[in-house]
């Protein structure tokens, strides 16, 4: 398989376009960094294949093969991904054909340069999208600005990827030409906008409202944040009420609103999103070919989009110009625990337990 | 093996990605951190110490007493000048490390050079340090890293650039100290390496109340990785929180952590364990071998687990119990292994090499 080396076969399902208003969650642990997957969904969501896709015509075969995909091993995009190996020798003529999905990345953790690189692996080369209007970085490990702020520097960038109604700055030009009527798929990444809580910069219900109010004005969102134990035991603890009260009880006179507002946040945002991709250790210790585990399990935002397809079941076409690629709206997803192995080299590679990795 | 990066005057390369390096002195805590050989610059290192021994405290002061041996300039945060009165002196020649050397070098069998790296579990141990590099160290004429000796005291040398940063604000005591060093980072040319060091952080003795809360202690980290991630070839920093006050399981440390680039954990033995030397030493099996002080924990790696290796890799140390043993001149690192049991002769010969990494998955 030439896809290999960009998106591991088993996780690319889940890496693709989600339906529009989804939430994607991500959480990662202390040891053991989600990043990898952000910058995969990234490298996705920008990569040469919606141009190969879009030529071959995207109709209800498309859905039918991804969805056979998402049910099946998750090894059924062979030609797919051959298509897309040897495009990408062809990537500037299919520059135009592809310029729907746009990115910004919003980190708080991590500057440009380490995101450059991280997205690298996947083969998208950030700063020629930059350059070419379709990726987007804000930086605020400089700046953890307030929310207001971060409202107005997303809704900028925002504007800024928009294909404007008429041709503005001369670069704009040639790209937009062709994709005057076509509405432009933006996709907010947030790289852990819970340290805001941290910062106690504001509270977990006014970041979560702000979230919303971003999702509104995106197409679809992806959040990562911290997943570990200190940060979730409050919601745990609230949990465990009724199996061990005495223990629970002593746990949560010693919650300080630090870890209630961090726990209080994840838990709503696992409530709303699509679906949940979670990383962490092994709890067994260490293995030299292991480096964690990856855990998919569904959010509560996916009972939202099957009653939605029920409703407004004809009405995506018009507004994207055509049918949505991948995933229909109601396609269940997918659990599934896998081991993932990440090279010293970047490469990583997902596996179900017991496969030779 | 490709070096990305330009090999500045005082650092050396790493081996593995080639990402500059800045060594905070004990060569088993270089081995440890990611097979880097060293702590990358532009990173930070937590290093956390439960009861009341102060084990991180000696690493702190290899770390900053290495960076003066090079002219490094040394920020001093929180504490005064007595603290650095208090480092430890470069040891003489025919440092025990040779020693030490030398006797692995009679066990071992002769192979090619090049194989030696790989050890016994394969891709597992680290290539990051061969043992010929000792030799090579010793024929520079400035040795990249400096055993040190504990019992002697640093004369430090007019020249040396440290900068005391004391802040006395009651409200944001950070406030000061980001500042500082911003202020420093510009003012000096850009071939110039800093080092921060930071005793106990958060210590009540000199840390205001205010300081442990989360608004000023981890706006601090994040403004701290700020300027790491700006400076990728200037700054490094490294601290030592003490979790009594501050465990693990709070939300704020671990914040903490995610904030640094680094965590270690020290779990010092309570002395309970030295009546139980006599017995181990008696079986023979690690008679040659100080008994270790304490446990140590790698809980985070610096460039190693933002690439989201976990605990694969090699040198990589995530999730294995090892042992520290602090001596005049050392401070090492070993994999932890129980005492094999009085009279077992099958396990004393084998004693030592049962460890968390024979566990397959």
């Amino acid at each position: 398989m030439t896809g290999r080396t960009r998106l591991p076969p088993a996780l690319e399902p889940y890496l693709r376009l989600p339906p529009e208003t989804s939430l994607i969650l991500l959480t990662g642990t202390l040891g053991c960094a989600v990043h990898w997957v952000t910058a995969r969904f990234v490298g996705s969501f920008l990569a040469p294949l919606r141009g190969a896709e879009s030529a071959a015509g995207v109709g209800p075969g498309a859905g039918v093969r991804s969805g056979a995909g998402v049910r099946g091993s998750g090894y059924g995009f062979g030609d797919g991904d051959g298509k897309r190996g040897e495009e990408e020798g062809q990537e500037g003529q299919e520059e135009e054909e592809e310029q729907e999905t746009a990115v910004i990345l919003a980190s708080w953790l991590r500057g440009e340069k380490f995101w450059a690189t991280e997205i690298r692996r996947t083969c998208v080369h950030t700063p020629k999208l930059t350059t070419a209007n379709r990726y987007l970085h804000l930086d605020f490990l400089r700046n953890p600005c307030s929310l207001a702020d971060l409202e107005s520097t997303v809704s900028q960038a925002v504007t800024k990827l928009s294909p404007p109604e008429a041709p503005r700055a001369p670069g704009q030009k040639n790209t937009s030409k062709k994709k005057k009527k076509k509405k432009r798929k933006i996709v907010l990444i947030l790289d852990n906008p819970d340290l805001l809580l941290a910062l106690t910069a504001c509270s977990a219900q006014d970041l979560y409202t702000t979230l919303l109010r971003l999702r509104s004005q995106t197409y679809a969102m992806v959040v990562s944040c911290a997943g570990d134990a200190p940060l979730l035991g409050a919601a745990a603890a609230a949990a465990a009420v009724s199996g061990d009260a005495a223990s629970a009880l002593q746990t949560t006179t010693t919650t300080t609103p630090l870890e209630a507002e961090s726990a209080g946040f994840v838990v709503q945002m696992v409530y709303a999103a699509r679906f949940v991709i979670g990383v962490r250790g092994l709890e067994t210790g260490s293995a030299r070919d292991v480096s964690g585990v990856l855990r998919v399990t569904r959010g509560g935002g996916v009972h939202d989009d099957q009653k939605e397809e029920e409703e407004e079941e004809g009405e995506e076409e018009d507004e994207w110009g055509r049918g949505s690629r991948g995933k229909g709206k109601g396609e269940e997803v997918k659990e599934m625990e896998a081991l993932f192995l990440v090279g010293r080299d970047g490469g990583a590679r997902v596996f179900e337990r017991g496969a030779v990795g | 093996m490709a070096f990305r990066k330009r090999n500045i005057a005082v650092g050396k390369a790493s081996p593995n990605t080639g990402e500059n390096l800045n060594i905070p002195r004990s060569s088993s805590l270089d081995d440890l951190l990611g097979g880097h050989a060293g702590l990358a610059l532009g990173s930070s290192l937590l290093i956390e110490e439960s009861g009341t021994t102060d084990f991180a405290g000696a690493l702190l002061r290899y770390y900053a007493a290495e960076g003066l041996c090079h002219g490094h300039v040394v920020h001093v945060v929180g504490v005064g000048e007595n603290w650095v009165r208090e480092l430890p002196a470069v040891a003489e020649e025919k440092s025990s490390r040779k020693t030490a050397s030398s006797t692995a070098d009679d066990e071992k069998m002769k192979i090619a050079w090049r194989y030696e790296k790989l050890g016994q579990a394969g891709e597992r141990a680290s290539p990051s340090r061969s043992p010929s590099m000792p030799q090579d160290a010793a024929m520079a004429p400035q040795p990249f890293c400096h055993t040190f000796d504990l019992t002697k005291r640093f004369v430090v040398p007019a020249d040396a650039d440290i900068n005391y940063i004391m802040s006395r604000s009651p409200t944001d005591p950070f406030d000061a100290v980001i500042k500082s060093l911003s202020q420093t980072l510009q003012a000096t040319p850009p071939g110039t390496v800093h080092r921060v060091v930071i005793p106990t952080i958060l210590s009540p003795a000199l840390w205001p109340p205010t300081a442990s809360r989360p608004d000023s202690f981890l706006r601090f980290l994040h403004s701290l990785r700020h300027l790491l991630q700006e400076n990728p070839t200037r700054l490094t920093a490294m601290m030592t929180l003490p979790t009594e006050l501050h465990p693990r399981s709070t939300g704020l440390v671990r914040w903490a952590e995610l904030l640094s680039d680094g965590v270690l954990e020290l779990t010092p033995f309570p002395h309970l364990m030295d009546a139980s030397n006599s017995l181990a030493e008696s079986g023979g099996a690690r008679g040659k071998d100080e008994q270790p002080q304490g446990m140590l924990k790698v809980h985070k790696l610096p460039t190693t687990t933002e690439r989201g290796e976990g605990g694969a890799g090699a040198g990589n140390t995530i999730g294995e119990d090892l042992a520290f043993t602090v001596s005049r001149r050392r401070f090492e690192i070993k994999p932890f292994s129980l005492p094999p049991a009085e009279g077992d002769q099958d396990a004393q010969k084998e004693g030592g090499s049962l460890t968390g990494k024979d566990v397959e998955f």
